[in-house]
């Protein structure tokens, strides 16, 4: 079997290769090259630890054999770490790890027996109060804590050493009293209380703990002392009476430090909302939450993080920088690393000597571990962020050297442990002290620090797994913007080859650019560092940015090495004739017009009018967003929702036939008004007709023709037929779709079926009074119609590419909805070719190609001029193209809308084979 | 090309880490506890009757076990005929033997009281007042 002190050099070897990989990593980093001096400060770090070792061997033979061999892997992590952020404090840093170490050495020489030295509790306590005390009379403020001595240029921070000190203390007078202490008396409210006189030492460290926080100011001081005394206490009597006690006291001394105290309610509030205040008094929490969030599971790498500096990282904050560039893993190894050193702790305690031994041996890793805690749940805000230094691992003199002073002290206790088979040895003239009762304790104190550590990995993993990418997406994190602004994005280009949008370099970063100007700017939408990302730059930002679909597999490791990647180009199925024709058919009204191919449900142009130019999105935002600016920001084609108008009665009709309620010769007379459910359907301008077929009807337009047929057919059968049509349903679309709507069969009345089956919303109930459709739910009618009933799944983004136009995905078109059956789409696609040959579509007619479609003039409210809609497809034979346009405020549809449409039909059709 | 090694580098970190965790918690010390060693093995005392807490408790005999009412015992039995610390047990290479520790009501073994250490052996009945242990073999 291994001696303690041959596993210990085994382990501080084990140690070693991660301490020198981690330096290497650091300066690899920084200059991409390495010498041999690189190495030197690990080296020499592992070399000091090699000779605290050898000392151990002499001095401490059975001291534990982690303990020393944790030190330096917190030891090493933190120098490595400074190094990084800043090397000229990594000198002053290796001096004080030198200093520290020989420290170490020197307290194991002078403490041969802690029983000795807790003889002199009492001038240790003074000492300790004093050191503890003494920045509140002559220190110097620092960040709203007086914590500091200055003497000739060296500032000390008095408060670490001091709580080592009043550890050694409260180790001697606690065995002492423990049996005073853990005799109860009187019973206050349910619980067994001690002598009112022993109960004094629990009000004094009260008393000292709440000085500390008013006079210093120093919150995280204050909550570790008397969260050590508390500990020990409880190791001292086994009475969790004084731990529910303690926590009232301090619980009700800290209400009152916040109520009387700006700084605390600060602390507080920045804790509760840290985000209400982003640039100034949540700055280092905020940034420090961001910095965590970025580095998610893995980590940005060793120098990638810190991009934008947080106040302290040297001190406080150091393990929001382990955690950025490490990661998850690497930030949940340290507090595993902490949780290991604090159970080892335990164990030389369970095995003590001495109650005195144990009872040190406990306040020590109460530090440490409270310590921990403290820090690492207040920049990961599990709890209001106070100062405090990591033990071992932050920049800071006389934190490194008190912690290497409690490493000695700790190793001491486990060297002079006698183990399980002896009695513990009690001090003065106390009882005994069964050593099954002690770890009895001293388990439930390691299940606390274990619950603890427990609640900062859980914590960590909220902040760098779960809420990350809601983080990463915050307006005030620009870690994201910046690291966007290295990065080449990709290009959106039409089917045609035109660039709609890139990334050109300059300055070292790259901006966006739109040579077309507002050139399909609904469906590419704009990418501003201060206005966020729509349409395309937005729902595609994913492949812009190379994160998804990487194009090769070196692709792939170079993004996960923190390294831009160059995105990827996003092939639109639009045409930019077409499109420009679409957007001029619009003629400078209001409106949209979407056009498919029919077969696969490619877009092939989207306008919405008025549009905007992305390129100066941030010089126009205010005019762009004004009331006045009739939403040009909003893409009218899948967002808006308009009255349809009789290019519904498509949908009426297909209803009719394809449930046989009526044929295309089945005939209704068509007054200009007649009465339906009790209230009016009108014609549109009064027009009146005799006895009608369908065919005629649809080809003239005639409301008081469809009003009758829709009642006939009835809310259920209309409903559902624009349901198969994907009323209802958000079309499954690469931009946000808002659905078209129909109301609830069971809430329409008859007269409003019947508007409905014309077209125009009228009903007032809890479901949405319909029709209401947005221009590409239109365009998908027809296309449906065309398409031998079958709706195809609309798409925009025909293909990703890489650099060099490498097909990494294509889109494959899918069968949406079927809205019909093959028979009555031809049908219905015959009375649309009347509409257009003979009835109120005729503008929309080309020579030489049959032409279906359908007019509309929605109502949208008495004295405002209609909307103009039309809806059609070409060449009705073998359809290739299918057009919805509806123009706000233009008119009747006939005379607006349908030449409008050929105009774009005429320009597809010469283009799309 | 240094960022790949870079990123390697780091993964090999973080292994590296947790190898060093792992064997740091793996390494033995012996936590003292309930754990059988020794050069006399196998004896226990039960709790036949007592405090209803701790009736059927059988703890082993390792080291030296304390009996009284103070939470510093090893067994705690919540009665006050008992004393504070009121005897122990220990345990040691010649064999088991219990030592009254100046109770104030004293305890009896086998029918007798133990005024000076007693040694035990498994079938022996140790009686505190009305609290009743038996000595077991584990």
């Amino acid at each position: 079997m291994r001696t303690r002190r041959d596993t210990e050099l085994l382990l501080l070897i084990a140690a070693a290769p991660a301490v020198v990989l981690l330096f290497v990593l650091v300066h690899g980093s920084a200059q991409a090259t390495l010498s041999a001096g690189d190495i030197a400060v690990p080296l020499g770090l592992f070399a000091s630890f090699l000779a605290a070792h050898a000392a151990a061997r002499v001095l401490a033979r059975g001291a534990d054999p982690a303990l020393l061999p944790i030190a330096f892997l917190l030891t090493g992590i933190g120098l490595a770490f400074i190094t990084r952020i800043d090397p000229d404090l990594a000198a002053v840093q290796v001096r004080w790890v030198l200093i520290g170490v020989i420290a170490l050495v020197l307290t194991l020489v002078a403490v041969p027996s802690l029983e000795r030295t807790a003889r002199y509790k009492y001038t240790i306590a003074l000492v300790g109060l004093v050191l503890l005390v003494l920045p509140a009379v002559v220190g110097v403020e620092v960040n709203g804590a007086k914590l500091w001595l200055r003497f000739a240029g060296m500032s000390f921070q008095p408060a670490e050493l001091a709580k080592v000190l009043i550890v050694l203390f409260l180790g001697g007078y606690l065995a002492e009293k423990r049996e005073v202490l853990s005799v109860s008396t009187q019973r206050v409210l349910g619980v067994w209380l001690p002598p009112a006189k022993h109960l004094g030492p629990l009000l004094f460290m009260w008393a000292v703990s709440l000085v500390v926080l008013v006079a210093e100011k120093d919150l995280g001081s204050s909550l570790l002392f008397f969260g050590v005394f508390l500990v020990m206490l409880y190791a001292a009597t086994g009475r969790p009476a004084y731990i529910g006690a303690g926590l009232a006291l301090f619980a009700a001394g800290a209400t009152g430090a916040y109520l009387l105290f700006g700084h605390v309610q600060q602390r507080v509030a920045i804790w509760i909302d840290p985000f209400a205040d982003t640039v100034d008094r949540g700055y280092q929490l905020v940034q420090s939450l961001f910095a965590l969030a970025g580095g998610r599971l893995i980590g940005v790498g060793v120098g990638n993080g810190l991009k934008v500096p947080i106040p302290e990282v040297k001190t406080d904050f150091i393990f929001t920088a382990i955690a950025e560039e490490l990661g998850l893993l690497g930030g949940a190894a340290l507090i595993i690393a902490f949780l290991v050193l604090c159970l080892r702790g335990l164990a030389s305690a369970t095995r003590a000597r001495s109650d005195v031994a144990a009872l040190i041996a406990t306040g020590l890793v109460a530090v440490v571990g409270l310590q921990t805690f403290v820090i690492i749940g207040g920049v990961t805000r599990l709890i209001p962020l106070t100062g405090i230094t990591l033990p071992f691992v932050s920049y800071g003199g006389s934190s490194i050297l008190s912690n290497f002073i409690l490493l000695a002290l700790l190793m001491r206790v486990g060297d002079a442990g006698t183990g399980a088979q002896t009695e513990i040895a009690v001090s003065g003239g106390a009882g005994l002290l069964g050593r099954r009762a002690l770890t009895r304790r001293l388990v439930r104190v390691g299940g606390l620090v274990a619950a603890l550590m427990l609640a900062l990995t859980v914590n960590l993993t909220y902040v760098q797994v779960v809420s990350a990418d809601h983080l990463a997406a915050h307006p005030a994190n620009t870690r994201g913007l910046i690291a966007e602004a290295r990065q080449e994005r990709g290009a959106v280009l039409t089917s045609d080859g035109v660039v709609l949008a890139e990334s050109v370099p300059a300055d070292g970063a790259f901006v966006r650019r739109y040579p077309q100007g507002p050139l399909a700017a609904a469906i590419v939408g704009y990418h501003s560092t201060r206005y966020g990302r729509t349409g395309i730059e937005s729902a595609m930002n994913e492949v812009l940015t190379g994160r998804q679909h990487f194009a090769t597999f070196a692709d792939a490791i170079e993004a996960a090495a923190g390294l831009p990647v160059a995105g990827n180009d996003v092939r639109l199925t639009l045409d930019s004739r077409i499109q420009a024709a679409a957007e001029s058919a619009l003629g400078g009204h209001r409106g949209a017009c979407v056009v498919l191919d029919p077969r696969t449900g490619a877009v092939l142009a989207m306008a919405s009018a008025p549009s905007y130019d992305p390129g100066v999105i941030d010089a126009t935002w205010e005019t762009l967003s004004a009331e006045s600016a009739a939403a040009p920001l909003v893409n009218r084609a899948t967002g808006s929702l308009y009255a349809p108008g009789s290019t519904f009665k498509v949908v009426t009709l297909a209803a009719a036939l394809a449930s046989e309620v009526a044929t295309e010769g089945t005939t209704y007379t068509g007054p200009a008004s007649i009465d339906i459910g009790g209230a009016p359907v009108t014609n549109y301008g009064g027009s009146a007709y005799g006895a009608v077929d369908l065919r005629k009807a649809t080809a003239s337009s005639i409301n008081t023709v469809f009003g009758q047929l829709a009642v006939d057919l009835g809310a259920e059968l209309l409903v559902g037929q624009s349901e198969r049509f994907g009323f209802g349903a958000k079309p499954p679309f690469e931009l946000p779709v808002t659905a078209s709507l129909m109301p609830d069969p069971d809430e329409m009345t008859t007269w409003e079926t019947a508007w409905a089956g014309v077209g125009q919303p009228v009903g007032e109930h809890d479901s949405p009074p319909g029709p209401q459709v947005t221009p590409l739910q239109m365009a998908l009618v027809a296309s449906g119609i065309a398409n031998d009933g079958v709706v195809m799944r609309p798409y925009v983004v025909a293909s990703v590419t890489d650099q060099t136009g490498h097909i990494i995905t294509e889109t494959v078109p899918r069968a949406w909805k079927t809205a019909l059956d093959s028979a009555t789409a031809q049908k219905v696609g015959d009375i649309m070719v009347t509409v257009v040959k003979s009835g109120s579509g005729t503008r929309a007619a080309i020579p030489g190609v049959t032409v279906a479609g359908k007019t509309g003039t929605a109502e949208v409210g008495a004295g405002i001029t209609t909307h103009a809609w039309f809806i059609a497809y070409a060449p009705a034979e073998e359809p290739r193209v299918a057009v919805a346009i509806v123009i706000e405020n233009a008119g009747v549809g006939g005379t607006v809308a349908a030449p409008a449409a050929r105009t774009v039909l005429e320009t597809a059709l010469a283009i799309v084979r | 090309m240094v960022d790949v090694a870079l990123l390697f580098g780091r993964i090999v970190l973080v292994a590296l880490l947790y190898l060093f965790l792992f064997a740091a918690i793996k390494t033995g010390i012996g936590i003292v506890g309930a754990r059988q060693t020794g050069a006399v093995k196998g004896l226990a005392i039960r709790v036949t009757r007592g405090p209803r807490e701790i009736t059927g408790v059988t703890i082993p005999i390792t080291g030296s076990v304390i009996i009284g009412r103070s939470p510093d015992a090893d067994l705690v039995i919540g009665d006050d005929f008992v004393s504070g610390t009121h005897a122990k047990l220990v345990a040691a290479a010649d064999g088991y033997t219990l030592i009254d520790l100046g109770s104030t009501n004293g305890t009896i073994v086998n029918g007798q009281p133990a005024t000076r250490p007693l040694q035990i052996a498994a079938g022996d009945v140790i009686e505190l007042g009305h609290n009743r242990l038996e000595v077991v073999r584990l």
